[in-house]
């Protein structure tokens, strides 16, 4: 019989198959592999901690409820993303969204949950000083995703924060390939216009 | 803060460093759990089969049909088999033989033994004395017809029983 253990070392694919099986230790697994990955891109879409645990888990639980839809020839995590996209994209069109303070989460009311969700760039083994230049970047840019359009911020979230190919996010968002490398290119045009005067 | 201008190369690689370095955020704690009690899982793909197949056959024009197709299929294959393998193969031929003699004196010996046992327990006299015009011979044959009947109905409600109430569970529970 297969462990937790044992299930880390299997494919996407592999993983899903158990999953189809009836393996409840493989459902696990997939929850455990994306629930970052798939978490911070709704967060990043919605910017509300609260609203991006129940926009994922409604990802997860519908992902998890079609495995025997899945077609194993595309990837799993195309699949999930585009699941994740279309949640968090559906989400942005039925409501405006409050901008989020870049102190933290608008709903985080100890200190504690201030600095859980507090977004950071920081790299600690920087000097105090580049800390905090990249602390300030980091804010910055979480600022300029936010203005982004929802089409722009999955494409440049997938491609620069989750390290996805071009294909996987064309695939992802059901985009022309050309199409998502046009997103990206205008996304970091508009992200580059907005970052340039507060840099000089 | 006064810095120089950057180009837009520099700008570019400034952004796109500030994007890969944006940590990931995490679900709280208990996310995995409260999404697998959303979720359905599966029963064990042979169980699945299993019931699917009880399921279809549920039916009972299919049941039917299936008992049918299966009697015939297997009559077809005894009928092409048996005779082929008493032919073609010796071990078999003698074994049958064999088989037959010995099946053939149990009979003998056992309508043999019968009929020494009717003879010593007075029962062919009884047999000779049975008329057809005797009510008591009808209602002796409708008793066993009856609980012949009884018998059967009460099996088959006996063998029902779980599932009518699993039925009428999942209907309330619905």
């Amino acid at each position: 019989m297969l462990t937790g253990k044992d299930l880390t070392a299997l494919t996407d694919q592999e993983v899903v198959a158990l999953a189809r099986g009836g393996r409840e230790a493989a459902y696990r697994e997939l929850v455990r592999r994306y629930e970052r990955p798939v978490f911070s891109l709704i967060y990043r879409m919605v910017r509300d901690r609260a609203l991006a645990e129940d926009l994922a888990q409604d990802t997860f639980v519908k992902v998890l409820n079609a495995l025997d839809s899945y077609r194993p020839e595309y990837k799993f995590s195309s699949w999930i993303f585009k699941i994740a996209n279309n949640v968090a994209i559906d989400q942005l069109r039925r409501r405006e969204l409050d901008t989020l303070s870049l102190d933290g989460a608008p709903d985080a009311r100890s200190q504690e949950e201030i600095q859980a969700t507090a977004l950071q760039a920081a790299d600690r083994s920087e000097s105090p000083l580049a800390e905090l230049e990249a602390r300030e970047l980091g804010a910055l840019i979480e600022q300029a995703i936010d203005r982004l359009r929802p089409e722009y911020r999955a494409c440049i979230l997938l491609r620069h924060v989750e390290g996805r190919s071009y294909e996987e996010i064309a695939e992802a968002l059901d985009l022309p390939l050309g199409t998502v490398k046009t997103y990206i290119h205008r996304a970091r045009h508009e992200l580059r216009e907005y970052l340039g005067p507060v840099r000089e | 803060m006064t810095r120089k201008p950057l180009s837009d190369e520099e700008l570019d690689l400034l952004v796109v460093r500030a994007l890969s370095r944006l940590p990931a955020v995490s679900p709280s704690r208990g996310f995995s759990d409260r999404v697998m009690a959303r979720v359905q899982l599966p029963p064990p793909r042979p169980l699945a089969l299993i019931a699917r197949a009880r399921a279809w056959l549920s039916e009972p024009r299919r049941a039917i049909a299936f008992a049918v197709g299966y009697a015939i299929a297997a009559s077809i294959a005894l009928i092409i088999t048996v005779p082929w393998l008493l032919t073609s193969v010796p071990e078999v031929r003698t074994a049958a033989q064999w088989l037959g003699s010995q099946l053939a004196a149990a009979g003998r010996d056992l309508v043999i033994s019968t009929a020494g046992w009717a003879v010593k327990a007075g029962l062919t006299g009884a047999l000779r004395g049975l008329s057809l015009s005797d009510p008591a011979f009808w209602v002796a044959c409708f008793g066993v017809s009856a609980a012949y009947t009884a018998c059967v109905v009460g099996l088959q409600r006996v063998l029902h029983a779980p599932a009518r109430r699993s039925d009428a569970s999942a209907r309330v529970s619905a």
